[in-house]
């Protein structure tokens, strides 16, 4: 820092001091704890939503969201709760726009593709998750 | 916060300890809502975007890599979602604008805010501090904001250069125009 920069810094600090006058303002202590409320809640979520994301659980999460949405035995948040309680935080919402999509699309491509999927779990999680963003782009490509 | 109880802290927040992250709440909350609540004007905006502010840090620390920058980082975050909130009030209609909104608003919410009054010195001080108060809001935003972060965040002025994304001699000078303007709006019954 040059001199004159240094002097103006040294400067205006002293002047700042001006600043300590203003009266105080206070969090209320209903307003804390609400805040101390959201970021532990917050914390535990996402620490939760980490130790699920594992490549097994996903897989299966995957299947069965796909169960639920062919049996037709839970409704639309449920399987929503599923998939975005295993997936990843972009995945997630990228499944919700799939699983709109899946709604909107015919049987005949619900069947082809629901059914290739739970074969592809049973032998390979992975591979699974893999294949439903695949149809997910396709999907994608169908709606437009 | 020493700098071993700082990372120690840190480092377990990066984890998503809710102890950890609710100890750096206690910790930094208040210097963020005073930055907060005289950038905004008013306690209830103040609050949201202090609820935000931490919301990101729990969301965003394992991006954030430790080199003894915390509140740098921290009220970056702060003021910069002080300045959306302004850009969207500006784009919802000129008469919301920040500037007035908050020049009114932090000259009404002090009135609340004081502390309840006292004989003689104690009310004089508050009346010198509501008119620091009015002053200040009088500022325009850019003004204001690098005063307040420099009297809040406690950061140096090359840091909140930094943090500006501006050239030390552009916060340098910033600062001392916003300091000149603050003397003249105090006027002379500042020293009184």
């Amino acid at each position: 820092m040059s001199q004159v920069l240094r002097k103006l810094d040294d400067e205006l600090s002293r002047e700042l001091a001006l600043l300590r006058r203003l009266p105080p303002v206070t969090l209320s202590r209903a307003a804390w704890e609400r805040l101390d409320a959201r970021v532990r809640d917050e914390a535990r979520r996402l620490r939760w939503r980490r130790r699920l994301w594992r490549p097994e659980l996903a897989g299966l999460a995957a299947a069965l969201a796909l169960c639920a949405l062919w049996g037709g035995a839970l409704n639309r948040w449920t399987d929503r709760a599923i998939v975005t309680a295993a997936a990843a935080p972009d995945a997630s919402e990228a499944l919700g726009d799939w699983l709109d999509a899946f709604e909107r699309s015919s049987d005949r491509v619900q069947t082809l593709l629901v059914s290739d999927w739970l074969d592809a779990a049973d032998d390979d999680p992975d591979r699974a998750v893999d294949e439903i963003f695949e149809a997910l782009r396709e999907l994608e490509g169908i709606g437009a | 916060l020493d700098k071993a109880c700082l990372d120690e802290l840190l480092r377990q927040a990066r984890q998503r300890n809710p102890d950890a992250l609710s100890r750096l709440v206690a910790e930094y909350s208040p210097r963020v809502y005073g930055l907060l609540y005289r950038l905004t004007g008013t306690p209830e905006a103040a609050e949201d975007l202090l609820q935000e502010t931490f919301l990101r840090v729990v969301r965003t620390i394992e991006e954030y890599e430790h080199d003894g920058k915390f509140e740098q980082w921290l009220f970056r975050i702060a003021a910069n979602l002080a300045r959306d909130r302004a850009r969207q009030l500006k784009r919802r209609g000129p008469q919301r604008a920040l500037d007035d909104e908050s020049g009114a608003a932090a000259t009404q919410g002090l009135a609340a805010a004081s502390v309840p009054a006292q004989p003689a010195e104690m009310l004089l001080r508050r009346e010198e501090g509501e008119r620091l108060a009015a002053a200040l809001a009088r500022l325009t935003a850019p003004e204001r904001e690098i005063l307040l972060l420099r009297h809040f965040a406690e950061l140096s002025f090359k840091e909140i250069a930094e943090l500006l994304e501006v050239p030390l001699g552009t916060a340098l000078a910033r600062a001392h125009r916003a300091l000149q303007r603050l003397k003249e709006e105090l006027g002379p019954a500042r020293g009184a």
